[in-house]
């Protein structure tokens, strides 16, 4: 069952975003490495989100899982600098499988999707 | 910017033609924040932060001896990978061990003596803060270490064993004098399944729950049989005081 979350756009509420995605990652069945990748790539995502917002922002979360993999999305609004952090995306793309950009409507979009494991299944 | 790119692209053909110890070292230097950084976005996982600093200097060293100037990417595009990977190998090949008791065990011991040693001083339950402050953790892994106790309830005797379908724990009580104490023994194992690495409570799984050797462990896991015997001395000492499972008891199925 998908989740969402929004969360002020500030440092200080990306604890919230990381403590979803890993209560809801291992619901979905993630192993303990994977979830610590998950909890970090979110990290990331919100991180690049949160350094060009201001205080009156928002960040949306989203997660979903198939039961083979887990999604995850986070948007926020586009300012007219936003440029993705080369070393967040770095990270990002290590840790997950496939990671895409998508900026328009004034929205930046962010979505990655991680394989699980799926240990004993 | 597009000269600083440049610059730093020379650097690099100059030291693969040279293959001075020298020019790596400074290339190394010139990159060390970058390892430094990437570390640091690590740090929650419950390593030392030097530890994981040295790993990512060793991934970052890697990454400039092998890094080609005429690829068309930049240094640090090519090096987050090699250090990122560097790091991730660093957690699973030396980390469970300490990971599981600290995180799981040692952490909801402390906490659970901390806030009550608190809720006398302070005349009232603790903060979640404050016993970040107390543990010198950090808030995030008190919430969790919070959240992880109501994982710790012994299974319900009457709800399904997993993967073993229609099978209940009751089930899989022996004779009345042993059967107790089996079933404590397996939910023993059960909770610290929970909290293993896949390749270590797959290993477990195998030798306690199929009853494989060592031998057929290791050739099914694709490790040595001595790696194989180490993981599992490892996880039965996690075990403390269990000698019934140390000495090779055989759980019920």
């Amino acid at each position: 069952m998908p989740v969402s979350l929004t969360i002020p756009a500030d440092p200080a509420s990306i604890r919230l975003a990381r403590l979803v995605v890993s209560g809801y990652a291992a619901q979905a069945g993630a192993t303990v490495d994977e979830i610590d990748d998950l909890r970090t790539v979110v990290d990331e995502l919100c991180s690049m989100l949160v350094a060009h917002a201001t205080s009156v922002d928002d960040l949306t979360l989203r997660l979903s899982s198939d039961g083979r993999a887990l999604h995850a999305f986070v948007s926020g609004p586009a300012r007219e600098s936003w440029m993705p952090d080369e070393l967040a995306e770095g990270i990002v793309k290590v840790l997950a499988d496939i990671y895409e950009v998508r900026v328009g409507d004034g929205q930046v979009e962010l979505t990655v999707e991680k394989q699980l494991e799926l240990v004993g299944t | 910017m597009m000269e600083d790119r440049e610059q730093e692209l020379e650097q690099f053909r100059a030291y693969r033609a040279s293959q001075s110890q020298e020019e790596r070292n400074l290339l190394v230097q010139a990159h060390i924040g970058l390892a430094r950084s990437l570390a640091r976005r690590f740090a929650s996982r419950g390593e030392p932060i030097e530890d994981l600093e040295q790993v990512a200097y060793e991934g970052l060293t890697k990454a400039v001896a092998r890094f080609d100037p005429d690829r068309g990417t930049s240094f640090a595009a090519f090096a987050v990978p090699t250090v990122v990977g560097e790091i991730k190998r660093h957690f699973r090949d030396h980390t469970w061990a300490t990971k599981v008791p600290r995180a799981a065990k040692e952490l909801a011991t402390r906490l659970a003596a901390t806030s009550e040693q608190l809720t006398i001083t302070l005349g009232r339950a603790p903060r979640v803060s404050e016993l970040a402050e107390e543990l010198r953790v950090s808030e995030e892994t008190i919430i969790e270490a919070l959240d992880a106790r109501a994982a710790y309830r012994p299974a319900s005797l009457a709800a399904p064993s997993d993967g073993d379908e229609g099978r209940t724990l009751e089930d899989s009580l022996g004779a009345a004098d042993r059967g107790y104490g089996r079933v404590d023994a397996r939910v023993t194992v059960e909770r610290l399944l929970e909290n293993l690495p896949a390749r270590e409570r797959t290993i477990l799984e195998l030798r306690y729950y199929e009853e494989l050797s060592q031998d057929e462990i290791a050739s099914r896991v694709g490790i040595s049989q001595m790696h194989v015997s180490r993981l599992l001395r490892r996880v039965l000492d996690l075990l403390g005081g269990e000698e019934d499972l140390a000495d090779g008891a055989v759980l019920p199925g």
